[in-house]
């Protein structure tokens, strides 16, 4: 009797970790390859790539606040600091974007690291205070540094496209874009979960963020740790950045908008931090439900907020609880019968 | 990394050597001048009246709190101001007061936390067999794979300390282990806490208020009182000791 239930808690907990293989992964990008052969309205691959982009970031954000449980806000600097970094590289240096894109991404990562610096020695909500006061302050640092070329008010303009062997992607080549950033997104999120989560570093991040005192006491350094989360999610959210730099060609300070910010919150509330795929999910939700409320104007970010308000009252760890909800519920029909 | 050892711990039988160790908070001086050695193997006792610095004192031994000054040596090298995890790489390991655990994961992966990032980390491919082995010496075999989230306490102070041997210490510090223990209990983590210093080649220093069951443990006792060390002795002796009845129960001729 008590090896029965033994097994079947057995069996529980070795599903969480793999109720998402691999396997199933890659399968859910090959048919997002296969549809976007079909898919060929300007528009739809748009979303689409905007869904691909968006999803990087999310993931990057769930690494550093919902794995490592660090009240990061800054997350959207790091956005920025990609697509400034690759955006000027390539328009005022002559830097090519192949190379510019992945320098954005260090960039970003090297930011992450300023960022991360003085969180060390602040603790849980303080943190979440200083990071948003970066966030709050990059727009204005924007504006006072246009004189090193980064068009203030205006915008970073005239950001070129990317040239591979000859081959120009252009800000119209939409389906290029489409698995341009399909290909990215679904690299940068395997890796994330499948790989950093899953490793060391991954079980460092989950034990500081449940008991840091614990884990201190058993050999984890806050301070690696901590550091290798902010500056792996600022690397990725930047890589994200200086991709949506060159598609859309313009950068203005508005990435780092209240919309914006907004909008990358709504995701993670929605799909739920700390499981994946709740994130991602979460960001492919809200960038077409975004679209879709396009035409409802003024309504549209009222409409957003009662969606946040009603998954945060109906489904407080968000959407990717619905599964194990219904797996609860199988269960227990299954026990009964 | 190595510094030369002062004289103190040239013996080779002491583990960690304390030399006139202060902890301030403010004004308040937690640990005043604190001086005693821990000896290789022994199961040392540290009590002593709330607010005598007790914790402190384990927290400053354990890296979690810096010392304000003195000397701390552990195996020959100095340690104050070694965060903590740098310190249970070392070979220091401590449990807490108020049981604290890794709530989303298994009672398992809560123990090989500890292997993995304690001494050797990573290295070598047994570690798989070191957790079990750990969890099968503190009696959590059946339910190793279950969640942690409906753990009662003395499940979650079995995995804790499940966790904090795994990082193959040589010094372990418990604090308070027996608090929140009923009769019973106490005397089946008595034993497994003797039955663990047999087993192990292990140096146990517990924090504990229940005096008598920490007099069945140790070998010696300390007295802690106002921040300061009353006594050190055999628990026969440090029982009978009219200084320290008086800590514990008033002076008696105010009596």
């Amino acid at each position: 009797m008590k090896d029965q239930t033994a097994a079947t808690a057995n069996q529980m907990t070795r599903r969480q970790p793999s109720a998402f293989s691999s396997l199933t992964f890659w399968a859910i990008v090959g048919g997002l390859a296969v549809l976007g052969m079909f898919v060929d309205d300007p528009y739809m691959q748009h979303v689409l790539i905007l869904c691909f982009l968006w999803a990087i970031v999310a993931a990057g954000w769930d690494l550093v606040l919902g794995y490592a449980g660090i009240y990061n806000y800054a997350q959207l600097v790091f956005f920025a600091a990609g697509a400034y970094g690759s955006g000027m590289l390539a328009a005022k240096l002559g830097v090519s974007p192949i190379v510019a894109i992945p320098l954005g991404g260090i960039f970003a990562g090297f930011m992450g690291l300023l960022i991360a610096l003085p969180c060390l020695r602040l603790r849980g909500e303080y943190i979440a205070l200083f990071t948003f006061a970066v966030h709050l302050a990059m727009p204005p640092l924007i504006l006072k540094t246009k004189h090193w070329g980064t068009g203030g008010n205006t915008g970073l303009l005239g950001i070129p496209p990317i040239d591979l062997f000859g081959f120009t992607i252009g800000p119209r080549d939409k389906l290029a874009w489409f698995y341009l950033t399909l290909a990215v997104a679904s690299v940068a999120i395997y890796i994330i979960y499948f790989i950093v989560l899953r490793r060391r570093m991954g079980k460092a991040f989950v034990a500081l963020r449940d008991s840091e005192d614990f884990a201190r006491s058993l050999g984890v350094s806050d301070f690696r740790y901590k550091l290798l989360a902010f500056m792996s999610s600022a690397l990725i959210t930047g890589l994200a950045g200086a991709l949506y730099a060159h598609y859309t060609t313009v950068v203005t300070p508005k990435i780092l908008g209240n919309e914006f910010f907004l909008l990358a919150m709504v995701m993670l509330a929605i799909g739920g931090i700390g499981r994946f795929p709740g994130a991602v999910l979460g960001a492919f939700i809200v960038t077409i439900a975004n679209e879709l409320l396009r035409s409802a104007g003024n309504m549209r970010l009222l409409l957003l907020g009662l969606a946040v308000v009603l998954t945060v009252l109906l489904l407080p760890s968000g959407i990717v609880s619905l599964r194990e909800n219904f797996q609860r519920l199988w269960r227990k029909t299954r026990a009964k019968q | 990394m190595s510094e030369p050892a002062p004289a103190t711990s040239t013996n080779a039988d002491v583990l960690m050597s304390l030399n006139d160790v202060v902890r301030r908070f403010g004004a308040l001086r937690a640990l005043d001048g604190v001086t005693f050695d821990i000896m290789q193997g022994e199961m040392l006792g540290v009590a002593g009246p709330n607010g005598a610095g007790k914790t402190t004192l384990l927290n400053v031994c354990t890296g979690v709190l810096p010392a304000t000054s003195g000397h701390i040596t552990f195996d020959g090298q100095a340690i104050r101001g070694m965060p903590p995890n740098q310190c249970c790489q070392l070979g220091i390991a401590r449990t807490f007061q108020i049981p604290q655990i890794f709530s989303s994961m298994t009672v398992r992966e809560n123990v090989a936390t500890g292997a993995e990032f304690g001494i050797g980390q990573g290295g070598g491919g047994n570690i798989e067999a070191h957790v079990s082995d750990v969890i099968d010496l503190v009696g959590l075999t059946p339910q190793q794979s279950n969640s942690v989230t409906d753990a009662d306490l003395l499940t979650r102070k079995r995995i804790m300390l499940a966790a904090a041997l795994a990082t193959r210490p040589k010094l372990l510090f418990l604090d308070e282990p027996l608090s929140g223990l009923n009769a019973d209990e106490v005397d089946s983590f008595v034993a497994l806490f003797q039955r663990l210093h047999a087993a192990l080649d292990l140096t146990f220093v517990i924090v504990e208020h229940k005096v008598r069951a920490l007099a069945d443990l140790s070998e010696r006792i300390l007295i802690l009182n106002f921040g300061s060390v009353l006594m050190i002795d055999t628990p026969e002796r440090v029982l009978s000791d009219e200084r320290v009845i008086d800590v514990y129960l008033g002076t008696r001729n105010l009596a």
